[in-house]
């Protein structure tokens, strides 16, 4: 008995540190599938984070720092997809300046939107707080795990099932699959490949800004420096983990996600795994799923979208 | 054959106005300008930036300067600290910068040299540390050379893991290289807080001090061989990227891979040298970081420059020439945040933001270079009869 | 076949060029429902263009399209799909990863948030069932054989409700049970009351599934005549046209020392296919050996083999007396092979790099391109500079980089390149296509001068003027065997395009 309550204790604290992650994750899955890879989730995910806790506070209202972290990121993700798009910049270069600029402007605008210009560190602003689900809380074990978490959680309930199902069985999906495999062929079929590419982009940017906006003000509430612990850069590894697909994305979100805060409790059952060694797992088994999946058996079905990271551009006008 | 009985005669002309973008690809001059341009862009933007966080752009320009270089104030008295810091940051940009730019050079996206630099320090820690107490009949000026030997190999062997997945399994190496950086950058994080770490350092996250015969002496300021390592290394890799052979053999495979084959080229032998001489570069990278600045390995010495060279890299147009020009000017800019910060009053990290300012505007501009921009008129008269 | 009184399409007065070639002069086409009608040429003769015209990728320069009398612009393909018209192209338009299915309802317009794949799966798999198609519904088209993914591209235009069929080239790279089931598909498409275009070059096609057949030579068209009207030979004749063999090819003399030989070689093509199949060549020092034939029947295998880059699965290579048969390209290259590829940019040049710089990128590890250890600079700029002389070759600024000079420059500074390396064999592929005259008889003034110089040649090409004008031999390749050889002088154009064409004595197409 024991063993199993802390087995659901750690899964606990798995599931609200995968929340920010799983946001992340999921847009970037939007974004990959129709063929654009962002290297810069790192800097979005920071200053969302940022803003949303700077807007909280000021506003005192959660909701406005939701709706500010939401509009930063897809602000960011628009400067992305307008420069890898339509300027054609390489996506590699692009992202990892998308990076230093978000990183930079988090940690820029964090030391200077508190109160009267000062830094937002050591404040405390409105947060979200758990929120029981009358009934379904007292479940036994399962009740405190799934039905005693944050309201990004919850949203994730519905969010994630919806996603597959707009991935996988409306036009929606088909076309935006359709783009990152083959952006000519679909072009040409008439699906305006940049079109929709920039629009996933943005949309995934927005998850991305909800991940941010969950760190903020749920998970850690307040603003410190680098306060994501580099979950943009676990979340693009754990893309390729779940090979693209969101369902997967869940169980790569939380096999990883509590990873560190995991390590206190398994030092309690006499694991004494190293934190660092912890946290190379996800990018250790993505290499292993990377290594798989290229592999031609593999690559027919549960791919790479053939069309990641290429760029695409109309073949000049049709003479 | 009959036609459909005529009714009437009737003349559309269809007009419809778009845009055709074409691939084509600028010449010299035209480059030069739209650089040119981009630089005044950039500099316009960074003004606006600074007006917008109420600062005075020239002041702050000026600090920058200052902050990255000193002043005549400043030189008159002999007093190059600024300069020297600003070199001293230039060390690891530019190593990492010439060893992307290597790796480049045949479209390998190396984005790992962090990884590679990591595993260039942890090998040059591990010898620092312990070669005495494994050899105890080692002499000390022996202890330099072989941490210079085991960082620029452990650099080179972990490039060789990406290019080795990529050759045989066909893995995407921008994945892989950027997978691996993080397993390097932890395998790093657990040495110094763990088995390696400061027995006197009271929890303190890093190793111990490097003895006197493991650091590399100072030249000026804080300035150390690792300067010297770096231009040595841009004037060979200048030598053999675009003087020998070799370097023609690289290049032409980057630029065209399947006219290289057909040309006879071994792909995977250049491959996979290229791949070697990149890490071992990175290698070098990190191990002049802890046995000429730091003393030791521990937390800000993987301080991640790869993503700089990266971008370097791409400036400076995968030139050699250009590239110490540029890391130095990068360098310049990183360091002047700090001076910012004391003049101004700005976070240091409004360096980083001008930065990305900078490059989001040369992305555009690159465009230009790349593209041609014309309006097309598409008349279609279509006679009904 | 009954007479309709009005074509369902009217193609008046259609012009298209492209940079450099005209490739519709002025065509006029009719389409009319329930027939099959064939649009016969050679390489560049205008086919695949005027029908992509059709099909909505390309738009006229000039000319107008008339569907069911009705005056209509295609600009795109989705257009032309809403107008009924589908094509099946030679490069598949389809997504690997995704099923029969989902390719087929891919484009088509619809609510975003639904998808009803059930009852899509359902039409189209009676459609398959209706016309003997058999197209797996569940399995990801990247895993399907060429023919079969051939026949989802037809079920996409018939689920579309096309009524008219466009095919180019379809058995290109179908086996000759495939084109079979694919001719019966054809004939029960029009049986419907659908009109089919056919892009062929092989006669027995155009005999057995057209009612209609057009001839296209040089961009414009030749004749329309029903098939039961037009004998084979006048359709040869009609394809090939007026050849004057060029009284300037003195002919080789035989020197009787055998360079190159190929005995029964065997290879598959990308698809997995078979590319070369018992193929048996001799080129003979001081020699040119034409290899034609329309492009597609295994020419670019066949190239490949040769230098290295594709394996044999069958028979060898002799060079010199030496088998090379798994030769490197690195190898076949000392060995003594040169080579002229088909597409100078791709495969021949290095397009950033300057012409000095591409005129060594085979010779650059050469004793006398080296200083030390330094490539000599100077020394390739000399001998660029000698070079570009010898051959008159145009560079406005020898820093430029390459693929900024005209394409009859860039041909030379490959031909003279391989020229100058030391070789017994070259190899040339479509060496003078999209070039102007003159540059064209500089090409050819080369490769005579390089029989000259008794070497051998081997030249490709799908245009059989040139072949005429260079070669001592010919050899015909169809369906990637070599279908006839015969001396140049004193045969017959029509001869070789009825070779060409799959129309070879007793020989059977497939």
């Amino acid at each position: 008995m024991e063993t199993v309550l802390v087995i659901s204790g750690i899964l606990a604290i798995a599931l609200r540190s995968a929340t920010a992650l799983l946001y992340t994750i999921l847009g970037e899955i939007i974004a990959e599938r129709s063929g654009v890879m962002n290297l810069g989730l790192e800097g979005m995910l920071l200053s969302s984070a940022m803003i949303a806790f700077a807007a909280a506070y000021h506003s005192e209202s959660l909701g406005l720092g939701v709706l500010a972290a939401v509009l930063m990121s897809a602000f960011l993700a628009a400067i992305f997809a307008g420069l890898t798009i339509f300027f054609q910049a390489d996506q590699v270069l692009t992202g990892l300046v998308l990076f230093i600029f978000g990183s930079g402007l988090s940690s820029f605008l964090g030391q200077r939107l508190g109160p009267g210009g000062a830094t937002l560190v050591g404040l405390a602003g409105p947060k979200f707080s758990r929120i029981p689900i009358p009934i379904l809380s007292e479940i036994p074990i399962l009740g405190d795990l799934f039905f005693n978490q944050d309201i990004f959680l919850y949203a994730l309930y519905f969010i994630i099932p919806v996603c597959g199902f707009i991935l996988y069985r409306t036009r929606l999906g088909l076309n935006l699959r359709a783009v990152g495999e083959n952006p000519i062929t679909s072009d040409t079929l008439g699906l305006r490949a940049q079109l929709t590419r920039f629009l996933a982009v943005v949309a995934g940017g927005a998850f991305v800004g909800l991940g941010g906006a969950q760190i903020a003000l749920s998970y850690s509430p307040g603003w410190t420096d680098g306060m994501t612990s580099g979950r943009g850069w676990i979340a693009f590894a754990l893309v390729i983990f779940s090979t693209w697909d969101p369902g997967r994305a869940v169980l790569g979100a939380i096999l990883f996600g509590g990873i560190s805060a995991l390590q206190f409790r398994l030092q309690a059952i006499g694991l004494a795994v190293p934190s660092a060694v912890l946290r190379m797992l996800p990018y250790i088994f993505t290499l292993v799923t990377l290594i798989l999946i290229s592999s031609p058996r593999f690559l027919k079905r549960a791919g790479i979208p053939a069309g990641l990271g290429r760029n695409f551009i109309r073949g000049g006008e049709k003479n | 054959m009959e036609a459909a009985p005529i009714l009437h005669k009737k003349t559309m002309t269809l007009k419809t106005l778009r845009f055709k973008v074409d691939p084509y690809s600028a010449d010299r001059t035209t480059r030069l300008k739209i650089s040119g341009l981009s630089a005044i862009v950039a500099i316009l933007a960074s003004s606006g930036l600074f007006l917008l966080v109420g600062a005075n752009p020239i002041q702050a320009f000026s600090s920058m300067f200052t902050g990255a270089f000193g002043n005549w104030e400043y030189w008159s008295v002999g007093e190059f600290y600024q300069l020297s810091e600003t070199l001293v940051k230039m060390i690891p940009v530019l190593l990492t910068t010439l060893a992307v730019l290597t790796a480049f050079r045949m479209r390998f996206w190396n984005i790992g040299a962090d990884g590679q630099f990591a595993m260039g320090a942890v090998a040059a820690t591990g010898i620092a540390l312990f070669s005495k107490s494994w050899f105890p009949s080692l002499p000390d000026w022996f202890v330099l050379p072989l941490m210079f030997i085991a960082g620029m190999l452990a650099g080179a062997l972990y490039a060789s893991i990406s290019a080795f997945l990529k050759l045989k399994f066909g893995v995407n190496e921008i994945i892989s290289t950027l997978m691996l950086n993080y397993v390097a950058i932890l395998l790093a994080e657990y040495l110094y807080f763990g088995p390696w770490q400061d027995p006197q350092g009271m929890g303190f996250p890093g190793t111990a001090q490097f003895e006197l015969f493991a650091r590399m002496p100072r030249l000026f300021g804080r300035v150390h061989p690792g300067l010297i390592f770096g231009l040595v290394v841009a004037l060979l890799l200048w030598i053999w990227l675009d003087r020998t052979p070799q370097g023609f053999e690289v290049k032409m495979t980057g630029l065209n891979p399947q006219a290289a084959r057909y040309a006879g080229v071994n792909l995977v032998r250049n491959t996979l040298l290229v791949m070697l001489v990149s890490g071992a570069i990175a290698g070098l990278a990190g191990m002049s970081e802890v046995s000429g600045l730091a003393y030791r390995l521990q937390q800000g010495v993987l301080a991640g420059y790869g993503n700089t060279a990266i971008i370097v890299a791409w400036l400076s147009r995968l030139r050699v020439g250009p590239a110490v020009i540029v890391s130095f000017l990068i360098s310049a800019l990183l360091v002047s945040g700090e001076q910012v910060q004391i003049s101004l009053g700005l976070p240091a990290a409004i360096a980083l933001v001008l930065q990305g300012l900078i490059l989001f505007v040369f992305l555009i501009g690159d465009f230009f270079t790349r593209f041609r921009i014309s309006r097309v008129q598409l008349t279609t008269k279509q006679e009904q009869m | 076949m009954e007479g309709n009184t009005q074509p369902l399409v009217s193609m008046r007065g259609i012009w298209k060029s492209f940079p450099g070639i005209i490739a519709n002069q002025d065509v006029n086409l009719d389409l009319y429902a329930g027939q099959v009608h064939a649009l016969l040429g050679e390489n560049g003769a205008g086919k695949s263009t005027l029908m992509n015209i059709l099909a909505g990728l390309y738009l006229p320069d000039a000319g107008e399209i008339l569907i069911h009398g009705q005056q209509t612009a295609i600009p795109t393909p989705r257009r032309a799909f809403e107008l009924g018209i589908g094509m099946v192209h030679q490069h598949f338009m389809l997504v690997d990863s995704f099923t029969a299915v989902e390719n087929i309802v891919l484009g088509m317009n619809g609510p975003a948030l639904k998808l009803d794949l059930r009852s899509a799966t359902k039409q189209i798999q009676s459609l398959s069932e209706q016309y003997n198609l058999d197209v797996p519904m569940d399995i990801p088209v990247g895993g399907m054989t060429v023919g079969i993914r051939q026949r989802v591209e037809i079920l996409r235009l018939l689920f579309r409700q096309t009524s008219i069929l466009i095919f180019d080239e379809p058995t290109a790279v179908l086996t000759p049970q495939e084109a079979d089931t694919l001719g019966r598909i054809i004939r029960s498409l029009s049986a419907e009351g659908k009109a089919v275009v056919y892009i062929t070059h092989k006669l027995r096609e155009v005999l057995e599934f057209s009612h209609m057949v057009t001839v296209l030579r040089g961009g414009k068209i030749v004749a329309t005549q029903p098939v039961d009207q037009v004998s084979e030979s006048q359709l040869v004749e009609m394809m090939i046209g007026e050849r004057f063999i060029s009284p300037t090819n003195p002919g080789g003399s035989e020197s009787g020392i055998e360079v190159l030989r190929l005995v029964n070689v065997q290879t598959m093509n990308d698809a997995g296919s078979p590319a070369l199949r018992e193929v048996n060549i001799r080129v003979q020092k001081g020699e040119i050996l034409g290899i034609a034939g329309v492009s597609g029947n295994g020419q670019m295998e066949l190239a490949e083999i040769l230098v290295g880059l594709r394996k044999l699965t069958g028979g060898e290579i002799w060079l010199n007396g030496k088998n090379v048969s798994g030769n490197s390209a690195r190898q076949l290259i000392d060995n003594g092979v040169a080579y002229v590829p088909g597409e100078r940019m791709r495969y021949g040049l290095v397009g950033p790099m300057t012409v000095a710089e591409n005129l060594v990128i085979k010779g650059y590890r050469r004793k006398e391109f080296q200083k030390g250890i330094f490539l000599n600079y100077n020394r390739m700029a000399y001998s660029s500079r000698e070079i570009v002389r010898e051959h008159s070759i145009k560079v406005p600024d020898e820093d430029m980089p390459i693929h900024l000079l005209s394409g009859g420059n860039q041909q030379k500074v490959i031909l003279a390149r391989e020229l100058h390396e030391p070789h017994l064999l070259l190899i040339v592929e479509n060496p003078t296509r999209g070039l102007d005259v003159k540059s064209t008889a500089v090409i050819h003034q080369m490769l005579l001068k390089e029989r000259e110089q008794g070497n051998a040649v081997l030249l490709i090409s799908s245009d059989l003027d040139e072949l005429l004008a260079l070669s001592d031999r010919i050899a015909v390749m169809y369906a990637g065997r070599i279908v006839g050889e015969m001396s140049a002088s004193g045969t017959s154009p029509l001869e070789i395009g009825n070779l060409m064409t799959g129309r070879g004595s007793g020989s059977h197409p497939s």
